[in-house]
This record gives structure tokens, sequence and C-alpha cells, in this order.
């Protein structure tokens, strides 16, 4: 049977929980990879372990992009309103994109929400190429 | 003329129908993108067939769904694509804008002008992807699809409704045939929509150039998915000019449709299938090819008057490698189709043009749709030609034949005379009925064989001149009537004597 990255995700998140992550376990993990020519897979694997282990853990990653850095006040205000709306812990990783020009994008998971002001600018010319 | 008043109000109005709202996209992030054909993890509600935006705003193709990844094509530049960007799911299934304002363009396959004349205004979009029309809804075909070609309105014709597939070498004329039929269909109340696959951009531009000459294009679509194009366009081209024929088709309108090549259109698609790492199969085409010209050729239908009543008449192209019928493409959609007109490059080079082999040609629906006059006489011919065929071989051999074998074989040599023509030429299916009456009831056989051509041509102009009211009867009754029968042999008679 075929081998997908989500058996192995499975398999290494499992091991995790069990043992804790070591150096070892990376190269045991590696080494099996490395003998089924599947070396290639390990990024997709590791994405897919880490969705697991924070749908276990009740965490949730999130990603805040905004032009400039937000401050401690912002970053709590908006690390309480995602533990409130969502029932989980948030795990908050905050990038700066000047290309946004003003407001926020946040995306976690497979999901985004595009409040910034080029978001709007795209979307506006959208409508009017449409109408 | 727009004042710069209106055009100030309606762009008052855009922005003020423009509502922003915060809304959750669906997204993905490319891990692989290269030669047309990205890959991308996340998601997870992707639908097949979903158009997906990539960050520089091309559109993708999601055609792969797997476990953990999306397998697209990129319909335009996938220059700019790179892994980590993000691809937003759009939620719509990949549609085609289709109405009264594609006629008289020249399309890409996704729809936008090609022509410079500028933007096409349309507020209807169809599918590319559709099921075809059931069983309930269609009915047998019935009506004629009138070429304008002798050889293939005698012999192999063509109903409303029928898919006819166009197969031969390269440069036998497959193309000529098809542009001919498009150009004979004018004042016949029928969409003509050509879809050039994989085509020199050149042959594209002489033919609209031809058709507009013509003035065809006044019921034409050209939808170019050209050599140039990406393989995911070529691949989408067909779809694209069925869906926007379906919209006429469900108007209750009459629609031909050319599809110049499928084979091109195959290796686009084997290309593609390739690169999305599905299993070749035979000459490395992957396993669904047949599915993939089959559901696009059952889309062609005659449609039951109570569901109303349109037709879509496929001429599919396909061109075959030194004359092998037996490779894989020929066979899939020879076996699809209703039949084939198979044309030969030793015809062609003999001068017999269009170089249709009347042997391995058949029409296997047609004859149905036939008017009862040209059937009347078709049945004659193809049966003194068929005779003609055997002897022409035996009488290789042998210097000494009888006076009946050597009137079969003239009169074999007159009728394949007669069915040679010039491109861009086509014959009304009365002159049609009139000159192959002529010649299979022995009227022409005191004419030199090298006279025919001449013959033919002159007596067209008689009839148009001067038995006009007997071509218009022939036109509408569309039968050889005892009236119309002694008329037709008075008028051929009258000719004889004025013709030297």
């Amino acid at each position: 049977m075929k081998t997908t990255p989500k058996i192995y995700a499975k398999a290494l998140a499992d091991l995790i929980e069990k043992n804790g992550a070591s150096p070892e376990l990376a190269a045991g993990f590696v080494r099996i990879l490395r003998k089924n020519h599947q070396e290639k897979l390990l990024s997709r694997i590791l994405d897919l372990c880490e969705k697991i282990l924070m749908e276990r853990r009740n965490e949730i990653k999130i990603a805040v992009i905004s032009p400039r850095e937000l401050n401690e006040k912002q970053m709590k205000n908006f690390e309480y309103f995602v533990r409130e709306s969502t029932k989980k812990n948030p795990i908050i990783m905050q990038k700066t994109d000047k290309s946004l020009r003003g407001g926020v994008k946040i995306i976690t998971n497979d999901y985004m929400i595009d409040e910034s002001i080029s978001g709007r600018l795209m979307d506006f010319a959208r409508h009017m190429v449409k109408s | 003329m727009e004042t710069s008043m209106s055009i100030i109000s309606s762009l008052k109005k855009q922005i003020s129908d423009f509502k922003a709202s915060a809304a959750t996209e669906q997204i993905g992030t490319v891990i692989e993108a290269g030669d047309g054909v990205v890959r991308a993890t996340g998601l997870a509600n992707a639908k097949s067939a979903e158009l997906l935006e990539f960050e520089n705003g091309t559109f993708g193709w999601a055609l792969n769904l797997e476990e953990d990844t999306v397998g697209a094509v990129v319909l335009g530049e996938a220059q700019g694509i790179k892994e980590g960007d993000i691809v937003k799911s759009s939620g719509r299934i990949l549609s085609v804008p289709v109405g009264d304002n594609l006629i008289g363009r020249v399309v890409n396959p996704l729809g936008q002008p090609m022509d410079g004349k500028g933007p096409i205004h349309s507020d209807k979009f169809y599918p590319v992807e559709k099921i075809a029309p059931g069983v309930i809804y269609r009915k047998s075909v019935d009506r004629p699809v009138q070429t304008g070609l002798r050889a293939i309105d005698a012999m192999i014709p063509i109903g409303r409704g029928q898919r006819e597939l166009i197969i031969g070498d390269r440069q036998t004329g497959k193309t000529a045939i098809a542009i001919d039929t498009i150009i004979n269909q004018k004042g016949e109340n029928m969409i003509c929509i050509y879809v050039a696959i994989g085509q020199k951009e050149s042959k594209t531009a002489k033919i609209v150039a031809e058709l507009e000459k013509r003035g065809c294009m006044d019921y034409t679509i050209i939808v170019v998915a050209g050599a140039s194009h990406p393989a995911s366009l070529q691949f989408l081209a067909p779809y694209s000019g069925c869906a926007m024929g379906e919209y006429f088709l469900d108007k209750g309108k009459d629609v031909l449709i050319v599809y110049d090549d499928l084979s091109k259109h195959a290796n686009a698609y084997r290309q593609i299938s390739l690169l999305l790492r599905r299993p070749p199969g035979r000459e490395a085409f992957p396993g669904d090819i047949f599915y993939l010209h089959s559901r696009l050729l059952e889309r062609a239908c005659c449609l039951d008057p109570k569901y109303g009543g349109g037709s879509l008449t496929a001429l599919p192209i396909i061109e075959t490698q030194a004359g092998d019928l037996s490779a894989y493409i020929p066979t899939n959609v020879i076996s699809i189709t209703d039949g084939q007109i198979f044309l030969e490059s030793d015809l062609f080079y003999k001068g017999i043009r269009p170089a249709i082999n009347v042997g391995l040609s058949v029409s296997r629906v047609g004859s149905a749709a036939q008017i009862k006059a040209m059937k009347k006489i078709a049945g004659k011919m193809r049966l003194e030609l068929a005779q003609y065929r055997e002897l022409a071989v035996f009488a290789q051999f042998g210097s000494d034949l009888d006076a009946s074998t050597k009137k079969q074989l003239d009169r074999g040599a007159r009728l394949t005379e007669i069915l040679k023509q010039d491109q861009y030429e086509p014959t009304p299916v009365e002159l049609q009925v009139a000159i192959i009456y002529a010649v299979t009831n022995g009227f022409t056989d005191d004419v030199p064989v090298d006279n025919i051509t001449r013959f033919m041509k002159e007596f067209f102009k008689y009839c148009t001149t001067s038995h006009s009211k007997l071509m218009k009867d022939l036109r509408d009754k569309k039968e050889l009537t005892e009236e119309i029968e002694k008329a037709l042999k008075r008028a051929i008679e009258d000719f004889k004597v004025v013709f030297k």
C-alpha cells in the first residue's frame, strides 16, 4: 500500500506526542523516508504533522500580515478576540508586508480574511471591470 | 455618442454599487509550479473543474483533486507564479461568455476578444463542461446540412445534429472542406463555430480573412487556441466552442461546429496529463483519452421539437500520419462519430479535389436527411462509381474491352470529373441534382471526358439564367416529381444543342 504524507504525518505526530521531539526521532524518520525514496515529501509531512498536533492540543496558528508591525496592545486585543471566538489557544505569527498599504490580512489553515487596502482595491478593480 | 456626463454618471453608479465587505476566502499554497501546471496544498473544499485565482491575477483550472493537494492547469501566463504563493478558490466552475454578441468575433477559449474589435458584452455564461442531452431530448437526424460539395452532398450526406469526422494526412484539404461548408451556410439559418486548436496563427488569420471577404462572419464565431497558446487553452478550446454553440442550440437554432483538429487537442491533453502525473497508457495518452472526445462529441445532437428543436452538428477533424487510420486517436474518434470523410494524399496529387476516398468514406445517419431528389439519383451514382472502380482495376490488365464495359468506364470517368470541385466554390443542391442527373442518365455520354468540367460549368450558368424557375421548384420541392424531371430532361437536351 502506498504510504501517503497524511499517514506519515499521523505516525510522526503520535511519536512526538508519546516520546517528545528528539534528534534521534528526526534522524530515524528521515532514514525511513530515504529508504522509501520519499524524501521530497518531508516538507508536506511536517506541515500536516504540525496541523495534527495543533488540533490535538487545541491550538490554532494564525498569521497576521500588516504593512506595519502591530503594537503590544493591538496584539493582545487580537489574541483575546481569537481565543474568545475560536475557543482555541492562538499561536500568532506576525509578518509585515508594505504592499498591503493599510489594514490587515489574517490567514489560518486554509482560510484567509483580507481586510487590507490592497485587497479592497483589487476587489474594486474587479468590480469595475465586471460591470 | 456617450457624453462625458453620462460616462461620469455611469462610473458614479458603478462606484456606488461596489459593496466592500469582509469575507472568508478559501486558500491554498503553491508547492510546485512549472510548464503551465501548478500543484497546491490546502483548498480542501475545491471542486473539480473549479477556477482558482493566483496572486498575479491569472486563473487556474483544478483538474486533479488528490488527498492533500490540488493539481491545476494555468489558463494563461504561468510566469510569475512561484512556490509559496497563495492560491484562492473562486467557487466558480469554469464558464465562458455566450450570446449573440459573439457572432462575427474571433475569441480565445475564455471568450476574450482577439480581433481588436473592442470588448464583448455578454451577461450570460455557460459552463464549458456539460453533460450531453439525454435520450428523451433527442430525435433522429432528418434535415440535411448542405456542404455545397458535390461529392459529399451526393454520397456522404451530413444531417443536422450528426457528427461527421473529416480525416486525412496533412495537406489533403481537411480544413478546406470545413470552410467550404461554413461558406455554404449563408442564408441557411445556421450559426457556425470554427474552433482552431494548435493551428498556425497565419492559417487562422487567412481563414478569418476569407470568411470576412465572403460575408460569412455574420453567422460565424471563431475560437482560437493557436500553436503559441498554452496547452491548457488548447485543451479548453473545443469545450468552450461547444458551450457557445449550446447557447444557440437551447434557443432552438441550428449550429455547425468545426473542431480543427482533435489530434492536436489530444496532444495538448497528453501534455497536461503527463505534467499532472497521471499514468500514461497507449502512445503515452492518459486512460481517459476516449472519454475526452466522446463527451465532447456526444454534445452534438438534434433536439426534439418539444425541447426547442435545435441541432448541433459537429465536424471534427483528425490528422493522420502517413494514412494510418489504425492509430489510437483516429480509431477512437472514428468509433465515436457517425461516419467519416477520408481524404487521401494520392488522390489530392492526382488532381481529384476534394480528395475524398469514396470507398472508405461513409455517413451512417446522413442518408435519412438527404433531400428526396438527391437520394433518388445518388443511389444510382454510388453504384456506378463502385462498378467503375472495380472495372478500372481489371481494365488495367486487358486492352480489348467490350462495349458495355467501356461504356461503364466512360460513365465512371465522367462522374469522377463532376465530383472535382475548386475551393470556395460551393454548388447549390438543385444544381448538384441537375448535373448528377445528366451524367447518370447518359445525357453526357457523347461529351468527351476532357470537356465534362466545362460542360458542367456552362450548364450551371445555363440553368441559373435560363431555367431559374425549374431550379427554384427543385430547391423548394426538394423532390424530382414527374413534372420537374420532364423539365430537367428538356433543359439538358436544350443545353446540349447550344454547347460546343
